[in-house]
């Protein structure tokens, strides 16, 4: 199966979507089994060598999600707001049958709720990235990596203890 | 305006432990605290392998003064400030690289990267004599390398570094043990910016009353994700123990702090006993943060450098370490140990981070004039010549901070 860019566009607002509107363990079956999600530092690094922004297989998700969503955790008291904007999308299907490589912008716009003077709180953050995603068809498309190259990925960063 | 006393701002006696909230928030107090604290004091400037070849050079601060860390094809490690002695320009503003010289962006002039002047531009229209007194670069006056550790002074006097370690140095061979060849290496830097005064991350990284509140949900978190060890919380004050020392210096030490998986935790520990014997390999995995006042926090897998911004905004920059001499599988699991607890989006560091943020909004209320530093502090033993020793969930490091602080600040000796 081949993955068009009308398929690849709506599988990525759609990904925006769930995250948009905190359906965290939804956004979590989007990933293969084995699939990645990484924020690296330094871009082409080995994540399992060297330090990441992020870099969590299925079961790091799964318990930074369970932190999200049924803990007090407190970085996400009150719980960020975002909007993720996708543009920029570019697909590349692979040798093999069912394997797709989809490029795309992404902006999120960040806020927590409450008063400014309380900090981390009443003020609108945005972060920028160019994306690489991998893509596998297993009964449908699937997540097998996702890449998120931040622009200021080697600079010192706030909270985020969102998704971007 | 400075202060003439810090005196006033610490209420210590036997059964009281009091700071005057305003040390978080008054702008001055945080000049004063470049002037006298990091600008007089030890402080930690980087890793030797980050600069492990010749030429290799990284930049830094010391407080709020830019410095470079450079190593020369002599293999000297030199401490310069940043600044071209011609004009004051910027000499190098890369994070780090590798070069013989640095020449300066303005009008040219050129140094070695062990600071030499080497070269003034155009220089027919100075007279003859000039710049014969300029030596280069200037250097930061006293410079140590400890265990692969590198610190700096930008005072010509004052103690030994080892003077200045004190007690805390036997915990600072502990960690770098933690190699079974006394060796590691530096990664790119996890990097912070917070909300928040700089002490609040000296104090915590030593803090052992915190992690079963302010932690919870990281660790119910780990303990819900299936094919993970499940740790209790609770019992967590039960365990460990803290020391504080006279320089300001800390050791939170709680077994089991870094949470490897088992079978690779029994083949790293195989690996240490090989090198060390089995005694001491359990004093070394026991599970140390260790504050070294004022900018400095070791852990198990990370050097967490404190950078002070302003009064109420930080910047943290944490190393990963990988260590030498072990199997790459056990430094695979260590990063990874890392990257869910402490990485720029760790668990455990995101908690930590809104609750210095919360300090700081909080800490507004001037009304609120004092802190309370009390806990543990009948029980504590002495640990002489310099240290004292509480449970886990006392306040004694936080104290030992204070009573460190103030006397620097106030410019008199212990």
């Amino acid at each position: 199966m081949t993955l068009t860019p009308q398929e690849a566009e709506g599988f990525l607002y759609r990904e925006a979507r769930l995250l948009d509107q905190r359906h965290f363990e939804e956004w979590l079956d989007l990933f293969t089994k084995d699939g990645i999600y990484w924020i690296p530092i330094v871009d082409d690094t080995d994540p399992e060598q060297e330090p990441s922004i992020l870099y969590d297989d299925s079961a790091l998700r799964a318990q930074r999600i369970f932190q999200l969503l049924h803990q007090p955790h407190y970085a996400q008291m009150p719980p960020s707001r975002t909007v993720h904007v996708i543009s920029n999308v570019e697909v590349e299907n692979g040798d093999r049958e069912g394997d797709a490589l989809v490029r795309c912008t992404l902006v999120v716009v960040e806020i927590r709720p409450g008063h400014s003077q309380q900090f981390g709180l009443g003020k609108q953050n945005s972060f920028a990235g160019h994306c690489e995603y991998r893509l596998r068809d297993e009964r449908g498309w699937h997540i097998a990596l996702k890449k998120v190259l931040l622009i200021d990925r080697d600079l010192p960063m706030p909270n985020l203890s969102f998704i971007l | 305006m400075q202060h003439n006393s810090y005196r006033h701002l610490l209420i210590d006696t036997p059964a009281t432990f009091k700071i005057r909230t305003k040390i978080y928030t008054d702008p001055q107090i945080f000049e004063d605290e470049l002037l006298r604290i990091f600008e007089k004091v030890w402080v930690y400037v980087a890793h030797e392998s980050e600069i492990a070849q010749p030429g290799d050079y990284r930049t830094a601060y010391i407080g709020r003064q830019p410095i470079i860390v450079s190593r020369s094809e002599d293999n000297q490690i030199h401490v310069l400030l940043n600044v071209c002695r011609h004009r004051g320009n910027t000499i190098c503003r890369e994070e780090r690289g590798n070069s013989s010289f640095f020449r300066c962006s303005y009008h040219g002039w050129s140094y070695k990267n062990s600071g030499a002047l080497v070269g003034i531009s155009q220089r027919n229209r100075y007279s003859d004599d000039f710049g014969k007194d300029i030596e280069g670069l200037i250097r930061v006056p006293r410079v140590t390398v400890y265990r692969g550790l590198i610190f700096a002074s930008l005072s010509e006097k004052g103690e030994s570094f080892e003077e200045y370690l004190g007690g805390v140095k036997k915990y600072v061979d502990l960690w770098a043990d933690l190699s079974p060849e006394g060796k590691i290496r530096v990664l790119r830097p996890h990097k912070i910016k917070c909300s928040g005064n700089w002490k609040f991350h000296a104090e915590n990284g030593v803090d052992g009353y915190h992690p079963r509140f302010v932690h919870e949900s990281a660790f119910n978190s780990r303990a819900q994700a299936k094919g993970f060890t499940v740790r209790d919380s609770s019992g967590m004050q039960d365990v460990g123990c803290l020391r504080g020392f006279d320089r300001g210096h800390g050791v939170l030490e709680r077994p089991g702090m870094s949470q490897l998986d088992t079978s690779v935790f029994k083949d790293y520990m195989d690996c240490l006993a090989a090198r060390y014997g089995a005694e001491r390999s359990q004093e070394i995995v026991a599970g140390h943060n260790i504050l070294i006042f004022p900018n400095v926090i070791l852990m198990d897998s990370n050097i967490r450098v404190i950078q002070p911004i302003s009064f109420d905004t930080t910047e943290v920059y944490s190393f990963y370490t990988a260590l030498e001499g072990v199997p790459d599988y056990i430094n695979k699991e260590r990063l990874r140990d890392l990257q869910w607890r402490l990485s720029t989006t760790g668990m455990i560091l995101e908690d930590d981070l809104e609750i210095f943020a919360a300090n700081q909004s909080a800490l507004q209320a001037s009304g609120m004039e004092w802190l309370q530093l009390a806990r543990g502090m009948e029980g504590e033993v002495p640990l002489p010549p310099d240290g004292r020793m509480g449970q886990i969930a006392d306040e004694t490091t936080q104290r030992a901070i204070y009573r460190a602080w103030v006397r620097l600040m106030d410019g008199t000796e212990s």
